[in-house]
């Protein structure tokens, strides 16, 4: 299997008055394709940041980023965007769909974006939606549609442009456990479906048994790597 | 992303903010609106200018006089005679469509039983168009013509009945073309008091034919009597003639002669008066001065019309200064009402950002919110702008002398015109201003760190 994301030796501080904050802090890893992996930790822990840095949303101070071939940490901002359009999908703990528009125009707008022909991208969105069994929700606005439900129609946008990864940040977050499980299961087995690389932030201990490897992050660095099974095994130690 | 879809989305990113767009097109539709309203008011005074002084005269027509002959210029030259090869170079300036010298005689004429002193113009059949002269009933002077006229109708004031006791004018519908017309060098001719005495050498009366009449009020051919070039010329080898024979010039013996008018002497000094016209209204200025260089007097409604608008200039430029301000104020509304969205739509700019829209785009869909705001309060402004002309018009609202006396009556000059570019113009104008006025805010929005727009609730 190759490595579809390699992070090396990468570090990211910030500053807050006189204090640095090392909120990565030298961290090196390689994510393979078609994996499932988790990111876990306490907050603070600084997995959401190292999950910012692998999606090319912030910059690492220090170190490497590739994503397949390409070095991300270099690029800038017009060339991130064209690749994110390209290789990356999106995930959020809230959601973040366009308040005013149907779920079928919020899965279509990242199609909107890569300057796809309207009718073609209606017709992707309506597939998306009907996998993720919204057939019947298309018209309806965010605001009308259940947290579930609008999960769902993110994870419908996420894999409009049928990119290579997928980063979600806490995306059961804000989810009831029986939503949560549905959710899990509607992502992977998408991912798995298309051959897609899917990293997940968490600290919910149910999204772990959905991964091949579990990264636990504490002060920037990782603790531990577990691989799913491991995972299990400790629960039942427990 | 596509341009269409740009369009698109930016149109309904203004749709969710009903009120507050409706507002800031409000605003420009104002700004527009301010600004043709006063270039209509300012155009629609230099129209009426215009109007007023072609009623004093030809405006593209140049009075040139030649008062101080045998003078000498400014700068020492000669001035040379205004003759007919000066006339030829006149018609060979820049921008002069023809040149013709007049000549202007002063005689005694009779319409019947009526008499009157009248002065007759030489002029060729071909100035008639040139000069524009309205024959508005019989025809025009032609080739081949004699002692025909075309008599001005303001000519009739002059006539009065000088058998009767009473005064009595000749009617006002007297007819030139069935009365016999005779004219003569005598000024005593036809009166019943013959002041002076008879003269030494009597001479018979020319008789003439009216052929067409000039029926325009006000126009400076109505108190005049037009023959051709040529005979005229021959009556005032004619007067002069008959002024030798009876002792000198006018007065000199108690005896009143014809004489012909501005003309010193019938000496070869050249014409005293020629008439350039002009091809347009824009060079009448610049022939004129070519003209003066020569050292001749020049006359020229223009001159009025120049000093006019002259004065106006500066209401104009006022006027023209609250439309743009009026318009910066709305623009300033634009860049506000801009800040104001993307600042509610930070996260939602965020979420584009993460979701592969390029700064192009978004910068783009600003700039195009901007531009609708534009367009719509432009289209707006311009039927704005013609509701209140129409206003302005109907209810007289005047910046000056508005009412004109024409051929047709008493006519109204309207406070505001607009003219078929105004609206194109503004057309132009309001989306491009507005765009100016989006640059900054678009400029905010997509500088936009993703992060940060992300983290805002």
């Amino acid at each position: 299997m190759s490595a579809i994301i390699t992070l090396d030796n990468v570090y990211r501080v910030y500053r807050m008055g006189h204090e640095k904050i090392m909120a990565v802090n030298g961290i090196s890893l390689e994510i393979n394709e078609g994996e499932i992996c988790c990111l876990k930790g306490p907050s603070g822990s600084g997995k959401s940041t190292l999950l910012h840095l692998m999606a090319g949303l912030d910059k690492p101070s220090k170190g490497s980023i590739h994503i397949g071939k390409t070095r991300i940490d270099t690029l800038n901002e017009n060339q991130l965007a064209v690749f994110r359009q390209k290789y990356i999908g999106f995930i959020f703990q809230s959601y973040y769909l366009i308040p005013t528009l149907t779920a079928l125009e919020n899965v279509a707008i990242p199609l909107t974006f890569s300057g796809m022909p309207k009718s073609k991208r209606i017709k992707r969105a309506k597939e998306l939606l009907e996998a993720v069994g919204l057939k019947d929700r298309m018209k309806h606005k965010p605001t009308e549609m259940s947290g579930g439900q609008q999960q769902r129609v993110s994870i419908a946008r996420a894999f409009a442009n049928n990119p290579k990864v997928i980063f979600a940040d806490e995306p059961t977050g804000n989810l009831d456990t029986a939503t949560t499980f549905e959710m899990m299961n509607l992502m992977t087995n998408l991912a798995k479906h298309f051959n897609q690389t899917l990293v997940i932030v968490t600290h919910d201990d149910e999204i772990s048994g959905y991964a091949s490897r579990i990264f636990m992050i504490r002060d920037g660095k990782i603790e531990k790597i577990l691989n799913g099974r491991d995972q299990q095994d400790e629960k039942m130690d427990a | 992303m596509r341009l269409f879809d740009t369009m698109l989305l930016s149109i309904k990113n203004l749709w969710r903010r009903k009120l507050r767009s409706l507002l800031t097109i409000m605003g420009v539709m104002i700004g527009t609106c301010a600004i043709m309203i006063m270039l209509s008011l300012g155009i629609a005074m230099n129209r009426n200018f215009m109007e007023q002084v072609s009623q004093m005269g030809n405006i593209m027509q140049i009075q040139v006089y030649n008062y101080n002959q045998g003078g000498k210029t400014p700068d020492g030259k000669d001035i040379p005679p205004l003759d007919d090869a000066m006339v030829a170079k006149f018609a060979k300036l820049d921008g002069v469509e023809g040149a013709t010298p007049i000549i202007d005689i002063y005689v005694k004429m009779m319409v019947g039983k009526y008499v009157g002193s009248v002065s007759i113009v030489g002029m060729n059949p071909e100035m008639f168009e040139m000069l524009d002269i309205p024959v508005s009933t019989g025809r025009p002077l032609q080739e081949g013509d004699t002692n025909q006229m075309v008599i001005g109708k303001d000519v009739i004031w002059n006539f009065y009945n000088p058998k009767s006791f009473r005064w009595e004018p000749a009617p006002q519908d007297l007819d030139f073309f069935k009365e016999k017309l005779t004219i003569s060098w005598d000024m005593n001719y036809g009166e019943k008091y013959q002041s002076g005495g008879k003269s030494k050498n009597p001479v018979k009366p020319v008789q003439v034919e009216a052929v067409g009449l000039i029926e325009q009020m006000g126009s400076e051919y109505s108190w005049r009597i037009l023959m051709p070039f040529e005979t005229v010329k021959k009556y005032q080898k004619e007067i002069e003639k008959y002024n030798r024979q009876n002792g000198g010039s006018n007065g000199g013996g108690g005896i009143m002669f014809a004489s012909p008018m501005y003309s010193s002497s019938g000496n070869n000094d050249g014409y005293n008066q020629v008439i350039v016209k002009a091809k347009n209204i824009d060079v009448v200025v610049d022939i004129m001065n070519q003209i003066k260089e020569f050292g001749y007097e020049c006359y020229s409604p223009v001159q009025i019309l120049e000093s006019m608008q002259e004065q106006s200039a500066g209401l104009r430029q006022i006027l023209l200064g609250i439309g743009i301000m009026s318009f910066v104020i709305a623009a300033i509304g634009i860049a506000n009402t801009m800040y104001m969205s993307i600042y509610e739509r930070t996260r939602e700019i965020g979420i584009f950002k993460v979701i592969g829209a390029r700064l192009k785009d978004i910068r783009r869909l600003f700039m195009f919110e901007a531009w609708w705001i534009g367009v719509f309060g432009g289209i707006m402004g311009i039927l704005l702008s013609f509701f209140l002309s129409y206003l302005l018009n109907k209810f007289n609202v005047s910046l000056g002398g508005s009412v004109i006396w024409t051929p047709e009556g008493e006519k109204t000059l309207p406070s505001s015109y607009i003219p078929y570019w105004l609206p194109l113009a503004a057309m132009v104008f309001a989306p491009l201003a507005s765009l100016l006025a989006g640059l900054l805010p678009s400029r905010r929005a997509m500088k936009l760190s993703v992060m940060k727009a992300l983290r805002q609730e």
